[in-house]
C-alpha cells in the first residue's frame, strides 16, 4: 500500500493564494485619466457654466452697501456653482441607464463620481477666487469670504458624496447644497442669521479661515483616496 | 471556479432569492426562469452590483467582495438595460468602457475592431449610436461584454431585440467562448440556450428548482408529451382537459402538442426544454 502524504495546511493556503493571484490579473492602469472621468459630460458642463455665470450675475446684482449681506450672498453662491455640474452629470447618466454597466467595471461609477466631485470642486474654488478677486476686491473681508467659501464648497462636496454613496440617486447630490442655499437665504433675511454671518466674516481671523479651507481640502483628498482604495483597488 | 454559497437576498422584507447554492466552472450556464423570478437579482449579485443579505459568492475560494476591482476586471457584463451615450460611435464608446475597465491602450484599437467585426457592426462603427436600431445597440452591448476577453461572461437577456440571423450569430460567438471560461446567460427565451447550454439552472419560488443538462430535463417529461389533431369544435373541451403546450390551426382542426401526467390515447411526442419550461411554470 502506498502512503500518500497530505500537504500541511500552510502549503495548501499558499497554493490557493498562488492560484487566485494567477487567475486574478494584476492591475494594469491604476487611475482613469481626465478624459475618462469627464466622458459624456459635455452638456452638463455647458449648462453648468451657464448656471455659474447666472449665479455670479445674481450675486453682483444683489450687491448693496451692506458688506455682511453681500458676503452672505457670496458664501451662498460659492458652493452652488460646482453642484450644478455634479448633479447634471449624474442625472444625464441616470437618463441614459448607463450607471449599472459602469458600476460593474474595474473603475466603478461611484469612484468616477468621487473624482468628478474632487476635480470640479477644486476648479470651482479657483474660478470663484478669480471672480471674487476681480469683482469684490474692495469688499471688506473678501479673502475671509473666499477662504470660508472654499471650506463650504469642499465640505458640501464631501457631504454630497457621502449622501450619494448611501442613496445612489442624483437627487441625493442636491440635498446638502440645497440646505446650504436655504440657510444663506434665511441668514440674509433675518437679523440673527446676519449676526452669525457677520461674526463669521468679521470676527474669525483670516488665518483660521485659511486653515479650515486647507483642512477641508485635505479631508476630501483623504475621502477620495479611501474611495479609490475601496472601490478601485488602487 | 465561481461558487454561490447559500445566498439569500431581501429587498426590505421581501425575499428575491433564497438559499441559492451553485458551482460554476468553465462552460455555458443557462439561467432560465420567467420574468420576476429573481434572475436579475442573482446576476446583480454575481456582478457585485448587489450584496447578498446572507451567504457569499466566491471566486477560486475568495469572496468576490474581497477581490473587488480585481474581480470586476475579470467580468464581461451585459445588463438587461444596456445604456449608452447617444452622441458616441461604437468605437468611441468601447474605447471609453475599455478605459473604465483598466484595459491598456496598446492594441486596444485592434481589439475593438475585432469585436465589432465579430458582432457584425464593421460597416456602422463610425455612425453615432443615436441612429442605431435596438438590435444594433444590443450588438454593441455584446461587443463591450466580450471585449476584455473576460474569464466570466454574464449576459442578462442578451437576445432582446435581435433578429433570427443575429441570434444565431450571437449563439455561435458565446458557444465558442464558453470552452475556456464561465458564461452565464440569463433568459426567459428557451431557444436561446436549448442548443448551447452545458447546464440549465431554473429558478422557481425564489430557489434553484433544477440544475441539469437539457437532455436530463427533457427526459423528465418522457411519455408525458403527446400530439393530436383536434377538431375545432372539440378544442375548447380538450384545452380544459389537458395542458396545451402549443396549438397550430390546420384545415378544420387544431394540431395540438400537450402535456398529460398519465398515459393518454394519443401519439407520444419527443419532449423538449420548452415543454419542461412551460410545464414547470404553468
Amino acid at each position: 500500500m502506498i502512503e500518500i502524504k497530505y500537504p500541511p495546511r500552510e502549503e495548501i493556503e499558499k497554493c490557493k493564494e498562488a492560484v487566485v493571484s494567477a487567475a486574478v490579473s494584476k492591475k494594469k492602469i491604476c487611475r482613469p485619466g481626465l478624459k475618462t472621468v469627464f466622458y459624456g459630460c459635455g452638456a452638463a458642463g455647458y449648462i453648468s457654466i451657464l448656471v455659474y455665470l447666472l449665479l455670479w450675475g445674481l450675486c453682483i446684482a444683489l450687491r448693496d452697501g451692506d458688506p455682511v449681506r453681500t458676503g452672505t450672498a457670496i458664501l451662498g453662491i460659492y458652493p452652488l456653482s460646482c453642484f450644478a455640474f455634479s448633479f447634471l452629470s449624474v442625472f444625464s447618466e441616470e437618463q441614459c441607464e448607463i450607471i449599472e454597466l459602469k458600476s460593474a467595471l474595474r473603475f466603478p461609477y461611484f469612484y468616477i463620481v468621487a473624482l468628478r466631485a474632487l476635480y470640479s470642486s477644486v476648479a470651482a474654488v479657483f474660478m470663484n477666487l478669480i471672480v471674487a478677486a476681480a469683482v469684490f476686491r474692495d469688499l471688506g473681508g473678501v479673502w475671509s469670504l473666499c477662504a470660508a467659501g472654499t471650506a463650504f464648497t469642499v465640505g458640501l462636496a464631501l457631504m454630497s458624496l457621502k449622501v450619494y454613496e448611501k442613496f445612489g440617486s442624483s437627487a441625493a447630490i442636491c440635498a446638502p447644497p440645497t440646505v446650504w442655499a436655504a440657510v444663506c437665504v434665511l441668514a440674509r433675511s433675518s437679523e440673527a442669521g446676519s449676526a452669525v454671518f457677520k461674526a463669521l466674516i468679521e470676527t474669525v481671523p483670516l488665518a483660521v479661515h485659511i486653515a479650515v479651507a486647507a483642512a477641508s481640502l485635505a479631508l476630501i483628498l483623504i475621502y477620495v483616496g479611501k474611495v479609490e482604495f475601496k472601490y478601485a483597488d488602487c | 471556479m465561481l461558487t454561490v454559497d447559500s445566498v439569500t437576498k431581501y429587498y426590505g422584507k421581501k425575499p428575491a432569492v433564497e438559499n441559492i447554492s451553485l458551482s460554476l466552472g468553465n462552460g455555458l450556464y443557462g439561467l432560465l426562469a420567467p420574468n420576476g423570478a429573481g434572475k436579475t437579482t442573482l446576476i446583480k449579485m454575481l456582478t457585485t452590483l448587489l450584496k447578498p443579505t446572507s451567504g457569499e459568492i466566491l471566486y477560486c475560494g475568495t469572496p468576490i467582495e474581497k477581490l473587488g476591482a480585481s474581480y470586476r476586471e475579470l467580468i464581461g457584463y451585459l445588463p438587461q438595460q444596456f445604456g449608452y451615450y447617444r452622441g458616441s460611435t461604437p468605437v468611441q464608446y468601447l474605447e471609453y468602457l475599455a478605459a473604465l475597465n483598466g484595459m491598456p491602450s496598446k492594441g486596444l484599437r485592434e481589439k475593438i475592431e475585432s469585436v465589432i467585426g465579430q458582432v457584425g457592426l464593421s460597416d456602422s462603427k463610425k455612425i453615432k449610436m443615436k441612429k442605431f436600431s435596438g438590435g444594433m445597440l444590443q450588438r454593441v452591448g455584446i461587443a463591450q461584454a466580450i471585449m476584455s476577453d473576460p474569464k466570466i461572461l454574464i449576459l442578462d437577456e442578451p437576445t432582446a431585440g435581435l433578429d433570427p440571423k443575429e441570434r444565431v450569430r450571437f449563439r455561435n460567438i458565446i458557444s465558442a467562448m464558453s470552452k475556456d471560461r464561465t458564461v452565464i446567460l440569463s433568459t426567459h427565451i428557451v431557444s436561446d440556450i436549448e442548443s448551447i447550454a452545458n447546464r440549465v439552472i431554473m429558478i422557481k419560488d425564489r430557489q434553484i428548482f433544477r440544475d441539469s443538462t437539457v437532455p436530463e430535463l427533457s427526459a423528465e417529461l418522457e411519455g408525458k408529451v403527446f400530439e393530436a389533431s383536434v377538431p375545432d369544435s372539440e378544442y375548447e373541451r380538450f384545452e380544459r382537459e389537458y395542458f396545451v403546450l402549443s396549438a397550430r390551426q390546420e384545415q378544420g382542426s387544431m394540431a395540438v402538442r400537450f402535456y398529460c401526467e398519465s398515459p393518454a390515447p394519443y401519439r407520444p411526442a419527443e419532449p423538449n426544454l420548452e415543454d419542461f419550461f412551460l410545464v414547470t411554470y404553468r
